[in-house]
């Protein structure tokens, strides 16, 4: 068998598994890019970031008070909590189409004491938009 | 059953495999690839399903993989692991269509390497998460009622504890000052005590195991594990997409085995796609 053949046929495949997977995992430690997806296979390794919470202007966000038609709007979401970064923040931002002049969107994520059974959460993510002008 | 037996162990194996993949899909494709592209899946799975010899065609899974490639990319960020998966064994089976003189090897050999990167690189993000390590993370899913959900009627209190943990997360998240606060669980217990730093080195201790086993020659102890590790897995958490894929890559590596084994992972096949189709899965 040809040198060609027997690497497409045997080693082609799982190099890609690896490459994507390898991908993934250094996205995960260098962004906020969820273990839970992406093709690294890291299910369970951390609170599923759709657990997280969004809080917009102070107030909690009830993703089911969307203003936006819904299918698009759930892709959004979801790019934005489990990959929050200024484009996918950008994206929910022009998404929930907010009145206010200066919009503070803040992803909150649970932290769970093993020990004592309790939660609480922590500010993972802050972006503050400012209409017509450059989001800081 | 022994003529049952034959006819499995006599069974190509691309065209088992491959039609238990198409079932598969028939049921995912929606979930998995873009929208704009779910009539052309359809049709080509009807057609595979028709044409039987078109199983067997390199162009078939090309269109496959192909079909399906859209959707990943357009979600690269949010598409679960299922959907990845999906698609690399759309290549195995595009790899053995094509090679056809190898495809028993191609088959064997790749589903080996996929299941052994698979949970290689589960065990290391687990390694690499601090939340998991610490237990935080099966502890928060344990509060919600994440695992053993159809043995919930079993333990009728253990319901209570979960409604009532749930509740008290809703009122934390209703408004900022709730999510200043801490809130305290109960803990649902399972027969024992849940312990979740200890069910942390378990769960690792399980999948180097897993990987391990893929690498031993007797069939009996190397099948009896995977068989009890896909059980254990629908009694701790029913996650019959990710797991139907296993198990069609399972079967690949019992090619060379008894027929019983064979039967066996197409039987929890079956089961998986049962709690697909009536939703008592997850997904």
């Amino acid at each position: 068998m040809k040198f060609k053949t027997k690497f497409i046929a045997f080693f082609s495949l799982p190099i890609l598994v690896v490459l994507v997977a390898s991908l993934q995992l250094y996205r995960t430690e260098t962004t906020n890019l969820s273990r839970w997806k992406g093709g690294g296979f890291g299910m369970y390794t951390d609170i599923n970031e759709a657990q997280n919470v969004v809080v917009v202007n102070n107030e909690v966000f009830k993703f089911n008070a969307l203003t936006g038609g819904d299918f698009i709007s759930h892709e959004t979401k979801l790019n934005f909590l489990l990959n929050a970064n200024n484009k996918t923040a950008t994206d929910f931002y022009q998404s929930i189409k907010s009145p206010t002049d200066t919009t503070n969107i803040q992803i909150y994520q649970p932290v769970v004491d093993v020990k004592k059974n309790t939660m609480t959460y922590k500010l993972v993510y802050e972006k503050l938009f400012i209409k017509d002008k450059s989001s800081r | 059953m022994k003529s049952f037996l034959s006819k499995i162990n006599q069974a190509d194996n691309l065209a088992l495999a491959g039609k238990m993949y198409v079932f598969f899909l028939t049921l995912y494709f929606s979930n998995i690839s873009h929208h704009y592209f779910f009539g052309f899946i359809a049709l080509l799975i009807i057609y595979g399903i028709i044409e039987k010899e078109f199983i067997f065609k390199s162009v078939f899974w090309l269109s496959i993989c192909l079909l399906i490639l859209p959707g990943l990319i357009s979600k690269l960020n949010i598409t679960a692991n299922h959907a990845y998966l999906t698609f690399y064994v759309a290549i195995l089976f595009l790899l053995a269509a094509y090679f056809k003189k190898i495809k028993n090897e191609i088959l064997y050999k790749n589903s080996k390497f996929i299941l052994g990167i698979v949970m290689g690189f589960a065990v290391l993000q687990k390694l690499l998460s601090d939340t998991f390590m610490s237990g935080s993370s099966l502890a928060y899913m344990n509060y919600g009622g994440g695992f053993f959900t159809h043995f919930k009627r079993f333990f009728p209190q253990n319901q209570e504890i979960i409604n009532a943990n749930l509740n008290r997360i809703s009122e934390q998240t209703n408004g900022l000052d709730g999510l200043q606060t801490t809130i305290e669980f109960v803990s649902p217990n399972w027969l024992i005590e849940f312990d979740a730093t200890l069910l942390v080195w378990i769960i690792l201790l399980v999948e180097i195991v897993f990987c391990v086993m893929l690498f031993v020659k007797n069939q009996y102890v190397r099948n009896s594990f995977f068989m009890l590790f896909m059980l254990g897995l629908i009694s701790f958490r029913i996650e019959t997409g990710f797991a139907s894929l296993l198990c069609i890559l399972l079967l690949l590596q019992a090619q060379n085995d008894k027929p019983i084994f064979k039967l066996a992972y197409i039987a929890i096949f079956g089961l998986f796609i049962s709690m697909i189709l009536t939703k008592l899965g997850v997904h």
